[in-house]
């Protein structure tokens, strides 16, 4: 069920009439999250329910098993490690891994061919995968460290997992932050339900208006592929980098906002990631729940930066590495992940050198790295190499030739001003305090009535594929 | 104020001012010449249709913005017809038995068919506007067609279209979905717009004798078991039908001799002037006069 939906909002209308009722029995609460969110998910397809009550369900007793035999405690960590891992490998990495094989068995002269024998239901790929399966790791991970309370009982637990408005494209919860506050008798004022509201809406504009009104621009350049100038692929990239941020940050915002008016806190997913003067802040600042999850369980795992250089670059790679793939089963987004490591890398070569760089060299620090995570991006959108490769070709040879007037008076562009008005303008925004009480709901009406007369076509969220 | 009463004022007043705002958009908003909800209705409900039709028309973008079933039964009570042309529309197996399946097996089983150049190119033979419908979720088809009716004052604006209506442009399309027909009108109309495109797509790809073969055939299987064909050429501009007879040797011509020859029955728009507001597609006043023109060589025979 897409939060942009109309199924979705009779959902939630029915989910929110009965919360204020539910959330005062204890058993019925949990009950009424499960069920609701099982509902949600199994709107898209039903079977895969199983595979989430089954990876759920080892998680959780892999936890209890950790609490209860800590001499074999190890052994219920890797057992709930390789459950996880492996059913990621089957829904999301089999066909890809089957089709590197071939092509490396007919590059050394045998024939092979693997493909038939995958089972057809692990060619598609359960939405959601790769963030409950993280979500739930995170549980018996953390119950090992000694980080965690463990869930009461299986519902708690696959409440925790499945609570909808994390469920299908994060943000990545952790169980201490999440169980914790499920736990308490939430009390929502209506302080609370307005500012749930207001964030709802803002995320609605995200993801409605300025999301999927650049995804035409962008999917029409990339479907016609006629272009072959640098302005119109630096636009149509530039384009890109921010449909993706609002589109994940639109999702991520209206999850906060359903999670707030049921009186859960979730954690800033991102936090203005364009605004940000080197590659290392970039990544603090995107899809923050996601790496923080990969510093915590594989960066600092595999020692983080206590080993020595060599080493931290190693970790780093492998940590990068990981999560292109993550993002898919794709050599084009281990490029991108690539990419990713080596900006980073050079940029720690670059804080050794014993310089003070000029207010003019800072300053430019943040166009540049606006243009390399951009220039990252086109591996990320692209479906081949091959494509991606000639796109950076045509974006790095700065070659003219594009109708630059039809460009700049396309839909496309307005929207990408819009979209940089609002990323580098809201911060020089001064609202005074001394406000009528009517003006802040006269302007969030605005906005969504905004958002409702200009939304763009209906689009999937991009990370529902992940 | 305390904040938890004044965000009780403030919830209390925000359905107020979004109803507001709704209306004032609503009214201040110039009215779009084609609205894109009814149209994802318009498409759900051709891809929804039910097998209930004495008549139904086959063919591309023409044939739906160029025939009204409305107009070609006019007075003719107890008939039924329907215009299952989709963009693009190749004329392979898989899309003329889809189109067969709406005909009722009790009625008069008639399929009128328009044959153009472009129905036999690679890229209409995917007919990829048809299964990308086609492949949508029941639920999401369901609330198309039954919910987006009720919501027509919602309809999505694009910066364009605010721009478009500053310079008094549009594409005007009026959807019927229980015809499948879309009457179409365009201001300022420009008969050669869509030459150039045609051009292109002739000088790109080749017809596929393969695909015309499998149509043939497909006729006769047809006629085998009880359904009558009617074929046609959709009009257009005198250019537009000089650049498909040019660049593909007159084959629409060709086709129509081989299949009269094997008695299929081929209807011609003889002496009847339509006009194209881009050079293929017709305008609704045209639209309805070679409607009205194929009733009377249909049904008044």
């Amino acid at each position: 069920m897409l939060f942009n939906s109309l199924p979705f909002l009779a959902f939630a209308v029915l989910f929110f009439a009965l919360w204020p009722w539910m959330r005062r029995q204890n058993n019925l609460k949990w009950l009424w999250i499960c069920s609701m969110s099982f509902l949600f998910y199994g709107w898209w397809d039903w079977r895969f329910l199983f595979l989430l009550l089954g990876t759920g369900s080892i998680d959780y007793f892999c936890g209890k098993a950790i609490l209860s035999a800590p001499r074999y405690r190890r052994f219920w960590l890797w057992f709930s490690v390789i459950s996880n891992i492996g059913s990621l490998v089957v829904f999301k990495y089999s066909a890809w891994l089957v089709n590197l094989f071939n092509q490396a068995c007919n590059e050394w002269g045998f024939v092979s061919c693997h493909a038939p024998a995958i089972p057809e239901f692990s060619l598609i790929l359960p939405i959601g995968i790769s963030f409950y399966t993280f979500n739930s790791l995170s549980y018996t991970i953390d119950l090992y460290r000694g980080k965690a309370e463990p869930a009461r009982n299986w519902l708690h637990f696959m409440a925790f997992i499945s609570f909808f408005p994390h469920l299908v494209a994060g943000p990545v919860i952790r169980a201490r932050d999440v169980l914790q506050q499920l736990n308490r008798r939430v009390q929502t004022g209506n302080l609370q339900i307005y500012n749930g509201i207001k964030t709802c809406i803002w995320g609605y504009f995200q993801k409605m208006v300025l999301a999927d009104n650049l995804a035409v621009f962008v999917n029409a350049q990339f479907n016609d592929h006629t272009a072959t100038d640098a302005l119109s692929w630096w636009i149509c990239m530039l384009a890109f980098a921010f449909q993706i941020y609002f589109d994940f940050n639109g999702y991520s915002t209206i999850a906060r906002g359903i999670a707030k008016l049921c009186g859960i806190h979730f954690r800033l997913n991102f936090n203005h990631p364009y605004r940000s003067g080197s590659f290392s802040e970039f990544w603090q600042r995107w899809h923050i729940s996601l790496s923080t999850f990969f510093r915590d369980y594989v960066y600092i795992a595999l020692g983080g930066n206590r080993k020595g250089r060599l080493r931290t670059e190693l970790n780093r790679w492998a940590t990068m590495l990981l999560s292109g793939l993550w993002h898919g089963a794709n050599l084009t987004f281990l490029i991108w992940g690539a990419l990713h490591a080596s900006f980073l890398s050079v940029e720690n070569m670059l804080k050794r050198i014993p310089l003070k760089p000029s207010r003019f060299i800072k300053a430019l620090r943040y166009p540049l790295v606006l243009a390399a995570v951009t220039l990252a991006w086109v591996f990320f959108r692209s479906e081949t190499t091959a494509e991606a490769m000639d796109i950076c070709a045509y974006m790095l040879q700065f070659k003219g030739g594009g109708n630059v007037r039809e460009l700049l008076m396309s839909n496309g562009f307005v929207w990408l001003m819009l979209a940089m008005l609002i990323e580098y303008g809201l911060p020089f925004i001064r609202v005074p305090r001394q406000l009528p009480f009517w003006a802040g709901p006269l302007f969030w009406a605005l906005l969504l009535a905004a958002t409702i007369y200009f939304r763009g076509p209906e689009q999937d969220f991009i990370y529902f594929q992940f | 104020m305390d904040r938890n009463r004044k965000a009780t004022r403030q919830l209390l007043i925000l359905p107020l001012l979004t109803a507001v705002c709704l209306l004032l958009f609503a009214v201040l908003l110039p009215v779009l010449p084609s609205s894109p909800m009814q149209k994802e209705r318009f498409w759900a409900a051709k891809v929804g249709a039910e097998p209930a039709y004495d008549f139904v028309f086959c063919g591309d973008s023409r044939v739906y913005r160029g025939i009204d079933p409305q107009v070609f039964l006019k007075g003719k009570r107890g008939l039924s017809a329907f215009n299952f042309g989709f963009s693009s529309a190749g004329l392979d197996t898989a899309y003329l038995n889809r189109a067969a399946m709406l005909l009722k097996p009790e009625g008069r089983k008639t399929l009128l068919i328009a044959v153009s150049p472009n129905a036999f190119l690679p890229s209409s033979l995917s007919n990829a506007h048809l299964w990308q419908w086609h492949k949508k979720a029941a639920a999401d088809l369901w609330v198309k067609r039954h919910l987006y009716p009720l919501m027509q004052n919602f309809d999505p604006y694009a910066v364009s279209d605010l721009y478009k209506a500053l310079k008094h442009e549009a594409y005007f399309e009026q959807f019927h979905p229980e015809s499948g027909f879309v009457a179409s009108d365009k201001t300022p109309a420009d008969s050669n717009s869509a030459l150039q495109a045609y051009k292109n797509q002739f000088a790109r790809e080749a017809i596929d004798a393969e695909a015309v073969a499998l149509f043939v055939q497909q006729l006769e299987q047809f006629r085998a078991s009880g359904i009558d064909v009617y074929l046609f050429r959709m009009p257009a501009s005198r250019a537009m039908q000089g650049i498909e007879d040019d660049m593909t040797r007159g084959f629409t011509g060709k086709l129509l001799a081989s299949i009269s020859e094997r008695n299929f029955k081929v209807l011609e728009f003889n002496g009847l002037s339509a006009y194209s507001y881009d050079g293929s597609h017709l305008d609704s006043r045209s639209a309805r006069l070679v409607s009205a023109f194929l009733s009377g060589l249909v049904l008044e025979k």
